[in-house]
């Protein structure tokens, strides 16, 4: 695929204060994104974020208000889809049902005016790579699901793009196909070290698959992270929510390292808090708070009735009424949890000041 | 419940369905009926429109071979047809892809407008046209013909195209743009084929709205008579069973290009 470009280290692809509204709404409200070159990086968001917005302007389908879209060094904000040179897989494949795959596969190669023989060679070396040997003259309709993601895939790098764009393209695929495909199409992505924006609103999909995630929010990137950081450190109480599950207690910090939650009862925060008055989250994962044996010193300790209880295979999942009026959810693994608690059963739990993390209230 | 079903389907059939059947039998009847006539009296030998027929011969065929004026009259009304499907076809696809895919106000009133044609009397258009062609000296002009059936055969492409554009996924012509296809290529190499359907039957109904086509015609053709003016005229001064031939002929016309349409037109279809 294409050589590195020198210098290209703040971003192979590079958005600058991009804003695109449609009447009063505006879907993009200023995004700045460097994408690095050979990362593959996601789009996480609710539907209504902007993230489609954002994916259809770096592919050309919409022209942005204000703002840049580089591409290396080349700037494609008004460039025609035709010529960005970006290989994209749309959300239902969009192979075109009158064409065989080999057809589909050979037509962005047609569109460059590629020589007969070399296509033929180029389709059937991609066909190889997303291990659809032979089925070049099948229809798409004949394929499964499966197939038809790969001749998708197929058909957008088989012209050696700059970038690859996938719009959410897993959604159609029961859970096991996608597990699969979302493995197959990470392993391709690092071995031709292509540079990819991966557009989705499920979290769990952008914790496996990204280098780094940027999460979306009203037409702006609330945080661009690691997937490990996105998750343990949220940077606000949308992120925090979005991402993954967590208990988020409102409070408010009233010194000598104490927050105060809402029904009085004192809680440790970690260092590093805001100023006394402050109004945060107090957002606390549920694999963090552990049962206490007697004579066990945790920060915050709490003695509560489980209310619902529900297996998750490998680990439970309890919803638990605290005594000081508040609920949580704990998920432990299915030893710990001992003779496993049922509905009704008390039990104590408690955790460090670690392990809680703070974020902004409003 | 079984049991009561079946008796009340014992019960129920024969009061309604029956009606129903004798209902769907006699509009059968008064569609087909005139069809059972013609067709024995183009083959009869009799000079009068006589049923049935006290013989048979095939004169009545012979006579129109060799009539010019007929000849002249099918010829000018296929030509006709032809270049008011290839104009109302192209017109009507374009005005569809505007109506469907464009984001402009006043979408709607256009989209009425365009379907005017249909509701306007044949009669008030023919006048309106004939006014204005006439100033522009077009009158007696086959093409004049042409330019008022593509007029009126443009919304039934309209409703057409714009019926399977509406149902089109837009993504496969992204699709065909990101891999390196301007719009009109993606447009010709990619939602054209896959509406091909649509648009088989769309240059179907403008060709037999402008080959059945009668009051613009005779408003517009002046001397150049096309097929239906020339058979109205032979119905109203020299009524022979010629008329029967060529009806017979435009029957056995129409039938084969719809064969040919259902043919061309199946096959492709959008994914499924």
């Amino acid at each position: 695929m294409a050589a590195a470009t020198p210098g290209s280290d703040e971003g192979d692809l590079a958005l600058a204060g991009v804003v695109r509204r449609f009447g009063a709404v505006t879907a993009l409200a200023g995004i700045d994104l460097a994408v690095r070159k050979g990362e593959l990086l996601t789009i996480l968001g609710p539907s209504g974020s902007g993230k489609t917005t954002l994916l259809k302007v770096v592919a050309g389908f919409e022209m942005p208000d204000e703002g840049e879209v580089l591409l290396g060094e080349r700037r494609i904000t008004a460039a025609p889809p035709s010529k960005r040179d970006i290989g994209m897989v749309f959300q239902n494949y969009a192979l075109f049902p009158h064409m065989t795959i080999a057809e589909n596969i050979a037509f962005p190669l047609q569109m460059r005016k590629v020589p007969k023989a070399e296509i033929r060679r180029r389709v059937e070396d991609v066909l190889a790579l997303v291990d659809l040997p032979g089925l070049g003259g099948r229809l798409p309709r004949q394929l499964s699901g499966g197939q038809q993601q790969r001749a998708a895939l197929a058909r957008a790098i088989v012209f050696g793009p700059r970038l690859l764009l996938l719009d959410e393209p897993f959604g159609a695929l029961d859970r096991k196909l996608r597990e699969q495909m979302q493995l197959e199409v990470r392993r391709l992505q690092r071995k031709l070290g292509l540079t990819a924006l991966f557009v989705t609103h499920d979290q769990e999909e952008a914790l496996i698959l990204s280098d780094r995630i940027a999460v979306m929010e009203q037409g702006r990137i609330v945080q661009l992270g690691s997937p490990e950081e996105i998750y343990r450190r949220p940077a606000t109480r949308f992120v925090a929510g979005f991402i993954g599950e967590s208990n988020l207690f409102r409070a408010r910090v009233a010194g000598n390292g104490y927050a105060l939650l809402e029904n009085g009862v004192g809680v440790p925060l970690p260092p590093g808090a805001p100023p006394e008055g402050s109004e945060v989250g107090l957002m606390l994962r549920p694999e963090r708070p552990k049962p206490i044996s007697a004579g066990e010193r945790l920060d915050s300790v709490f003695s509560g009735e489980v209310v619902e209880t529900v297996y998750l295979g490998e680990t439970v999942k309890y919803r638990i009424r605290l005594n000081p009026g508040l609920e949580i959810i704990v998920r432990w693994p299915f030893r710990e949890a001992g003779e496993s608690l049922r509905v009704g059963d008390r039990t104590t739990l408690g955790w460090n000041r670690d392990d809680l993390h703070l974020v902004g209230w409003s | 419940m079984e049991l009561t079903a079946a008796r009340r389907r014992a019960a129920g059939v024969p009061a309604w369905r029956f009606g129903l059947y004798a209902f769907c039998a006699l509009v059968f009847l008064f569609l087909m009926a005139p069809l059972v006539v013609v067709f024995p009296i183009s083959f009869s030998s009799s000079p009068y429109l006589q049923f049935p027929p006290p013989g048979w011969s095939l004169q009545w065929y012979v006579a129109y071979v060799e009539d010019t004026a007929w000849i002249d009259a099918t010829i000018r009304s296929l030509k006709v047809a032809a270049a008011t499907t290839v104009l109302s076809t192209v017109l009507g696809t374009l005005l569809a892809f505007g109506i469907v895919r464009g984001r402009y106000p006043g979408k709607e009133a256009l989209n009425q407008f365009a379907l005017l044609p249909l509701i306007v009397p044949v009669i008030v258009y023919s006048i309106a046209v004939y006014g204005l062609f006439a100033q522009a000296r077009l009158i007696g002009n086959w093409h004049a013909i042409v330019l008022g059936h593509t007029v009126h055969a443009i919304p039934f492409v309209l409703i057409v195209v714009g019926a399977a554009l509406r149902t089109y996924d837009e993504n496969y012509e992204l699709a065909a743009m990101s891999l390196g296809a301007s719009r009109l290529g993606a447009i010709w190499r990619i939602t054209l084929p896959q509406i091909r359907p649509a648009l088989v039957s769309a240059m179907f109904l403008a060709f037999i709205s402008s080959f059945d086509e009668l009051v613009v015609a005779m408003f517009l053709g002046g001397s150049n008579m096309t097929l239906p003016k020339k058979m109205f005229d032979n119905i109203v001064n020299a009524i022979d069973p010629t008329i029967a031939a060529v009806s017979v002929l435009q029957i056995v016309l129409v039938t084969v290009v719809l064969i040919v349409v259902s043919k061309i037109g199946a096959g492709a279809g959008p994914s499924r």
